[in-house]
């Protein structure tokens, strides 16, 4: 079985006429990363906050590691999900990176021998450690990040959710976590659902779901959805620049592959072009 | 309006143990009517520079012209506001500074501030909410029931209302989804060309600097390291590279295909330019 069991869940919110969920059926395997994407209002985040049942849904089940979501098991379900919000600003309870590190674990009453261990075992996998008596506040934004994924890592959830996790960094801090990401799922096999625009982030994922109002248009491996770069862009999503090269020289006049390639393949398709000239 | 930098050195927490330097002789103008972006890694000193556009921060030493005004360390805060209005700022996720009850109201704030009447002060706010695309339905509503993206321009409708001929914008686009950017983007490049706004942003996305400034202003541990158009600081990579800052995609697909063996000549920044210096050495693509 999944490791997360969507079946057919509906969400509104209170007074909206509009669903923000239709008959969203997803299932996520153990040791996956899928990513979600779409616009802004496609219903990305609310997806993910139905997951934890910090929403609860309208009709439609979430099963998580075989325990269906209900009032009973919500709690052990939500020591199995992690989430990582957008801001980091808004997520820092400590004084120091440690404190905050150690925040969740002290609200589950882990003991304080074991809270120093699995303090410092989660800030030295993202590197962390040397910061452990610095104030949040006073880090980068990609070093805020990790910090914000240490806190999660240190609770050993199955499931660690991106919410949108990357979209105020600068591009050296995006790439910080994202290197940060592909790292632990070497290490640990954690199963990753990252709800993002970026697709850069998107391309890293086994598998992506495009969510366009509240339903869930289109699920495949990143090369099986780019090849709809046209239509992804109508969505108001970004592809990944070989599609929009490759959109641009059919513009100019010239005929293109319809499979996805990417940067190093679009290279090697244009030079073999060249070379048969 | 021109802003010109003389010389500006700017230290923080000046005469105190924790004194820092925050600008370092910095030397540049500011054309009346371009659109300048300023780029370099978090902590190159770019919101220090952007703070000196309308006195925020005033030189250690030096001097700062805007327009009429003559900016140095003696200047009193004194008669600054006709400067302020003058130059518009948009900081970073500006609809944090979104506050009153209805988005007419929050538009309305600025330019009353500026002994604009009540009754003008709105009629300008209606002007604006169709200036920065939204309906005008939106103009009675609270502004804390808009999407993250609307909320913000709103927040630069209230920017736009003061009337000013500089438009500073710090990472203007951050946090919105592509869509959202581009949209935002377009609607700069259009005040821009259609109100004459000088602009001056502050990027991280090397695309954006490529597709809309003519003039780049590079910032390093708070000295500018290197001015030119956007054609001239992307024609070294390496150099980029060892100050920490990226290429367009448009320019590192190029550097790719340039490894490769294909020629580009001048370099394209573009994707439309890249994809036609490329057509004749493709033969016009294949046929499959």
């Amino acid at each position: 079985m999944a490791l997360i069991d969507i079946e057919h869940l509906n969400f509104a919110y209170p007074d909206q006429t509009k669903p923000a969920l239709r008959d969203v059926s997803l299932q996520v395997n153990a040791g996956e990363w899928v990513a979600i994407i779409g616009h802004n209002g496609s219903g990305k985040s609310t997806l993910a906050k139905n997951i934890n049942g910090l929403l609860a849904p309208a009709s439609g089940q979430v099963t998580v590691a075989g325990l269906p979501l209900t009032e009973a098991n919500v709690w052990a379900i939500r020591e199995k999900v992690g989430i990582v919000f957008q801001n980091p600003d808004n997520q820092f309870v400590g004084a120091t990176v440690q404190d905050d590190v150690a925040f969740g674990l002290e609200n589950r009453a882990v003991p304080r021998s074991e809270m120093v261990t699995r303090v410092h075992d989660a800030l030295a996998q993202v590197n962390m450690l040397d910061f452990a008596t610095r104030e949040p506040a006073r880090l980068s934004g990609g070093q805020k990040q990790r910090v914000a994924i240490a806190g999660i890592i240190a609770q050993r959830p199955e499931i660690i959710i991106l919410d949108e996790a990357t979209s105020m960094l600068d591009p050296a801090g995006r790439a910080e976590v994202l290197a940060l990401i592909q790292q632990l799922r070497a290490q640990t096999n954690m199963t990753v659902l990252s709800i993002t625009h970026d697709v850069d982030e998107a391309a890293s994922a086994d598998r992506v779901v495009l969510l366009n109002d509240g339903e869930i248009v289109e699920s495949g491996t990143p090369a099986e959805i780019f090849t709809h770069g046209e239509e992804l862009l109508a969505l108001g999503l970004d592809v990944p620049y070989p599609e929009r090269l490759k959109a641009a020289l059919r513009r100019a006049g010239a005929t293109m592959p319809k499979d996805y390639l990417d940067e190093e393949g679009l290279v090697n398709y244009l030079w073999t072009l060249h070379s048969t000239m | 309006m021109d802003i010109t930098f003389d010389h500006v050195n700017f230290t923080y927490q000046a005469g105190t143990p924790f004194a820092g330097d925050g600008l370092k002789d910095v030397s540049v103008t500011i054309k009346d009517g371009s659109y300048t972006a300023i780029i370099g890694h978090t902590g190159s000193g770019k919101s220090t520079l952007l703070q000196h556009l309308n006195a925020l921060l005033k030189p250690t030493s030096g001097t700062v012209t805007i327009g009429d005004f003559k900016i140095t360390n003696e200047t009193s805060n004194k008669n600054l506001k006709p400067l302020r209005q003058k130059v518009g700022m948009v900081f970073q996720f500006a609809e944090n500074q979104l506050f009153e009850q209805t988005v007419a109201k929050d538009i309305a704030f600025g330019p009353k501030n500026f002994g604009v009447s009540d009754e003008e002060a709105l009629k300008l706010a209606a002007q604006m909410v169709k200036l920065v695309g939204l309906p005008d339905s939106v103009l009675e509503q609270s502004p804390f029931d808009l999407s993250g993206g609307q909320m913000r321009r709103v927040a630069i409708a209230g920017v736009l209302a003061m009337q000013p001929e500089v438009l500073v914008l710090d990472e203007p686009t951050a946090g919105l989804d592509p869509a959202g950017r581009n949209e935002m983007m377009a609607m700069f490049q259009k005040l821009h060309e259609t109100q004459g706004l000088t602009i001056v942003l502050v990027t991280h996305l090397m695309d954006d600097v490529a597709d809309f400034a003519d003039q780049v202003l590079v910032m390093d541990q708070g000295q500018l390291i290197k001015t030119g158009s956007p054609r001239t600081i992307f024609a070294d990579p390496a150099w980029l590279t060892a100050h920490q800052l990226g290429l367009p995609k448009t320019a590192q697909m190029a550097q790719a295909l340039t490894a490769k063996g294909f020629q580009f000549d001048p370099q394209p920044l573009t994707t439309e330019e890249l994809a036609q210096q490329l057509l004749p050495q493709i033969g016009g693509g294949a046929h499959d």
